[in-house]
């Protein structure tokens, strides 16, 4: 087992592009490997998908190691039912914002020891009645319930259903007694279509997280919740469908 | 009129002057407990570093720049990209490669004026009535961690924030306001402890946030704080657009 490791390890390392930082405009940077580049596109692999860069948004790209690339070579050596390296590299992962092989590194810590208490909670799970659940199934138990992607108490999402139903009536209330702008409305009635599609996508894409701004100063709209990875936005246009990747 | 009369008189027009002084003792002592009016004055800029955590697998780097007059520049590095967020003093920009927004593109409006609200150095209360904000006494509250002073704070901006200083350290240990997500208004709190001293000044090392009622917190822990370290103004403007 452990040569098979040494030998995915290896495949890894050989098989794998050079590791690249790709430095944006204003400082924003990606960091992984280039998969692809042609005259107008770098396509980056960050470790969760991958991000397609138009060429004019890139000031300079430096070849060299990056984390994912030192993850993997790190992973390459670590035998399967090493607990503690596992443990170890996914602590070293996440204290580099790679959330994703930081997940990766638990996962395989907690197949070779599933009670581990270290890989249990690092994988957010609670231990509830002698059992360890995940952080979503100890939720539930406590009564939350998931709304658009978000948790919370059971009074908290009845009184969203009751606002939201009140909304909806005064809507069709203001409609109903204006027959004469039924053109308009059916108008309004394909905006209001169309800005539902736009606030689902978009629900989609801001479940799960708080706006980090709010205690720290500006930052991502919302913390992804995982390995999300977006096509890139063109200035003054909607944010695109969330391009999700196998976890 | 005899004295006890004088006194109940008293006692009906002296309040809002109590309150006040009291608000006052209040302000004082936070600053003071901040490192004191000379210490915060001497800081020019402030450079932070630590993780966001918001649950598994959700664990970023954050750094933090903030800059005399009024200026600054959150990156926040997630699973290989690092975006930049910043405020230069009189507008907001942001490169977010995670939202797919690989070129310096403004704020919006909401996410601006709170860059602008953080951009300042000492926080609201120190020469809350210089910088226009209004700022009252609401009460006396317990929280987990001891009694503290809750205070109505209105921006100049028009923004209201709650404040609660710890009655006993002086130190801003909650806030919370309102604020619009998913096109419905929620209330936010952020819990600060872990207090401690940089260059004379006391800085939360542990920042939370959450919405009361739910379970999901994000936490950020600071693990280094720089200060008066040079910070190029260029840092904190909107790169000129195109190629």
């Amino acid at each position: 087992m452990r040569t098979s490791i040494l030998i995915l390890g290896a495949a890894l390392l050989s098989g794998g592009a050079d590791a690249d930082e790709v430095f944006l405009k204003g400082g924003g940077q990606l960091s992984g490997r280039i998969v692809s580049r042609s005259a107008t596109t770098v396509e980056v692999d960050v470790g969760a998908g991958r991000i397609a860069v138009p060429v004019s948004s890139v000031v300079r790209i430096e070849e060299g190691r990056s984390a994912l690339q030192e993850y993997e070579e790190r992973a390459g050596l670590i035998a399967a039912g090493d607990v503690e390296g596992w443990l170890s590299l996914g602590g070293w992962a996440s204290a580099r914002g790679l959330g994703t092989q930081a997940r990766e590194a638990y996962h395989r810590a907690l197949a070779a020891s599933p009670d581990d208490p270290r890989a249990n909670e690092a994988l957010g799970n609670v231990k509830t009645g002698g059992r360890w659940v995940s952080e979503d199934e100890s939720y539930r138990a406590r009564g939350y319930v998931q709304y658009e992607g978000e948790w919370i108490a059971q009074a908290e999402h009845d009184a969203i259903l009751r606002e939201r139903a009140a909304e909806d009536a005064r809507d069709r209330e203001r409609r109903e007694a204006d027959s004469r702008v039924r053109e308009a409305e059916a108008r309004a009635e394909e905006a209001e279509a169309r800005a539902r599609e736009a606030e689902a996508q978009q629900s989609q894409q801001e479940s799960e997280g708080l706006p980090l701004w709010y205690g720290w100063g500006a930052g991502p709209a919302y913390f992804p919740t995982g390995p999300v990875v977006r096509p890139p936005v063109a200035p003054n246009r909607p944010v695109a469908r969330p391009m999700p990747v196998p976890r | 009129m005899n004295a006890r009369s004088i006194l109940a008189v008293v006692a009906l027009v002296v309040p809002p002057t109590v309150a006040a002084q009291t608000l006052d003792e209040i302000v004082a002592r936070h600053v003071a407990a901040r490192g004191g009016r000379e210490a915060l004055a001497a800081l020019r800029t402030v450079r932070m570093t630590g993780r966001a955590i918001a649950g598994p697998g959700r664990d970023a780097i954050v750094r933090r720049e903030i800059a005399r007059p009024g200026r600054i520049r959150t990156e926040f590095v997630f699973q290989g990209t690092t975006g930049v967020y910043a405020w230069d003093g009189s507008t907001g920009w942001r490169v977010s490669p995670l939202d797919g927004r690989l070129e310096p593109e403004p704020l919006p409006a909401e996410d601006a004026a709170v860059s602008a609200e953080q951009a300042d150095i000492d926080g609201p209360l120190v020469d809350w009535k210089a910088k226009g904000h209004a700022v009252e006494l609401v009460g006396k509250e317990a929280l987990p961690g001891g009694p503290a002073y809750r205070l109505k704070v209105t921006l100049k901006s028009g923004a209201v924030r709650h404040v609660w200083v710890d009655a006993a350290s002086g130190l801003v240990v909650r806030t919370e306001s309102t604020r619009r997500l998913r096109g419905r208004e929620v209330a936010l709190e952020t819990v600060f402890g872990d207090y401690r001293e940089t260059g004379g000044v006391a800085f939360a090392r542990s920042i939370e946030t959450g919405v009361p009622g739910r379970p999901r917190r994000l936490r950020i822990l600071v693990e280094t704080v720089e200060v008066n370290i040079p910070l190029d103004g260029a840092r904190f403007r909107m790169p000129p657009l195109g190629p």
